[in-house]
């Protein structure tokens, strides 16, 4: 026996039960394959699962046992010996008809490999657009834990109140903004982003709305070169946008590190 | 438990001390060589000797009795179909009856998400007695029907301690693995295995004279 032997042996009675699972069961597998006494361990700890078992019998309904023979008969196959030699012209027969039904059964074997080609084709563009979208979020990701990206925070008074946070590739002069706990805005309306420079107006910046649960994502907001930037501001406008502000700030968050 | 079982290196034949094994019943494995060839009534005998345990662990898993029904058909109907491919050296025909019943039922109780129900049972059981495994009471008058069996799986079980049992019966009625045990107990990964190891091994060693037969 190998020196990994015994750690083999102890988890035998786990294999029995099922109660293994990963790389464990894996690795005692491939022990088991190539092992007597494991598969001697083994057999002998699934006998112990049919006492388990046998330790509270039940009574089954009185009709099962009739059910089981009844099931049985139905799919019963008749030994081939015990058939009785089909003549000649029948047997041309029945071999015609096989033939047919091999060329049918054929025919619809094509069909249905065509009709998965097309189900794994169907898969394969699903699979590849979760990766684009996988992949965009990475992005996302890379580009907020960038070193040199800033975080804003654009709130407003209130219990649990909506909010966004508005992350600044300085390098790049780039903005994403993530919106929580914002309710999308009534139809033919939409929310904007200002950008608030030092000493100047507001700055009309994306229009976007949010989704269903409250969150909005959008990337790749240019800042305008050569400016300060003091805040950002959220306002309600018509879906389109609004070259200056049209309603009251909903939200507004103040630049810390400018 | 190696130590107290060396015999477990030799070569071992295990027969399940099943009334089937009592003198002048044709043994278990001649019913299935029977029924590889066609013969219904091999399957009505090893019905009538395995039914009743095979559909207590149907029950007890699946919680009720039109799918326990289901399991213990479906359990035979599969023996049927594969007795030709049985092996007396893998095990005995309980061991193989039960491995095809109990994957049934685990089946049909996760394809049925009762796994939910089987936790909150466990649940509202939990901190209290586990549920008791060979002396517990069966679904339908299991006590008075497991007879001397029955008696000895008590006794055996008694030896174990409540977490050893309760560990056990997890893995063996709700199929659940080392690791969903841990989870489900809130207990580390390395304690139940070990509770699994050595309540498995305790009860063979208690059980083995009853019914195991090793031969030389």
């Amino acid at each position: 026996m190998s020196d990994a032997m015994p750690d083999m042996r102890d988890l035998a009675p786990a294999y029995a039960l099922g109660a293994l699972d990963g790389e464990e069961k894996r690795a005692f597998e491939a022990a088991l394959a190539t092992s007597p006494e494991l598969q001697q361990e083994v057999a002998e700890y699934r006998e112990l699962n049919a006492v388990l078992a046998a330790g509270q019998p039940a009574t089954p309904a009185a009709e099962l046992r009739e059910r089981l023979l009844a099931r049985v008969r139905a799919e019963k196959v008749v030994p081939l010996a015990a058939r009785k030699s089909p003549t000649r012209p029948l047997f041309g027969i029945l071999l015609g008809l096989g033939v047919a039904a091999s060329t049918l059964l054929a025919l619809g074997l094509g069909l249905r490999v065509r009709s998965l080609d097309r189900a794994l084709a169907s898969r394969d563009s699903v699979i590849a657009l979760r990766e684009e979208k996988l992949s965009e979020r990475e992005r996302t990701l890379n580009a907020i834990l960038e070193p040199g990206t800033d975080l804003t925070v654009l709130t407003t008074p209130g219990d649990r109140p909506p909010g966004i946070q508005v992350f600044r590739d300085k390098p790049r002069n780039r903005l994403i903004i993530h919106a929580f706990r914002l309710a999308p805005a009534p139809t033919g309306q939409a929310y904007q982003l200002w950008i608030l420079p030092k000493g100047g107006n507001p700055i009309p910046s994306r229009v976007f709305n949010s989704e269903a649960d409250g969150h909005a994502l959008a990337e790749g907001i240019e800042v305008p070169p050569n400016i300060v930037v003091e805040g950002f501001a959220i306002t309600q406008e018509p879906a389109g946008g609004s070259p200056r502000p049209t309603s009251a700030i909903l939200l507004y968050g103040k630049v810390i590190t400018e | 438990m190696r130590g107290a079982s060396p015999e477990i290196t030799r070569p071992l034949t295990i027969t399940m001390a099943t009334p089937s094994m009592s003198p002048g019943n044709e043994p278990d494995r001649r019913l299935v060589e029977r029924m590889a060839r066609g013969d219904e009534q091999a399957l009505a005998a090893l019905y009538d000797r395995f039914g009743p345990a095979l559909y207590g662990v149907a029950l007890r898993i699946a919680g009720e009795r039109a799918d326990a029904d289901e399991i213990v058909l479906d359990a035979f109907q599969q023996a049927w179909r594969d007795a030709a491919r049985f092996r007396e050296e893998r095990g005995s025909v309980g061991a193989w009856l039960t491995m095809i019943c109990r994957s049934r039922a685990l089946d049909l109780v996760r394809s049925r998400v009762r796994r939910e129900r089987a936790v909150n049972r466990a649940e509202s059981a939990g901190g209290g007695e586990p549920p008791a495994m060979g002396h517990g009471p069966a679904a339908t008058g299991g006590v008075a029907e497991a007879g001397e069996r029955g008696r000895v799986l008590a006794a055996a079980m008694d030896q174990l301690a409540a977490p050893q049992r309760q560990a056990i019966e997890l893995a063996f009625f709700e199929g659940l693995s080392h690791s969903e045990i841990a989870e489900r107990l809130r207990e580390p990964l390395g304690t139940i295995k070990t509770r699994v190891r050595l309540g498995m091994q305790k009860l063979r060693d208690a059980l083995r004279s009853y019914y195991f037969e090793a031969s030389p």
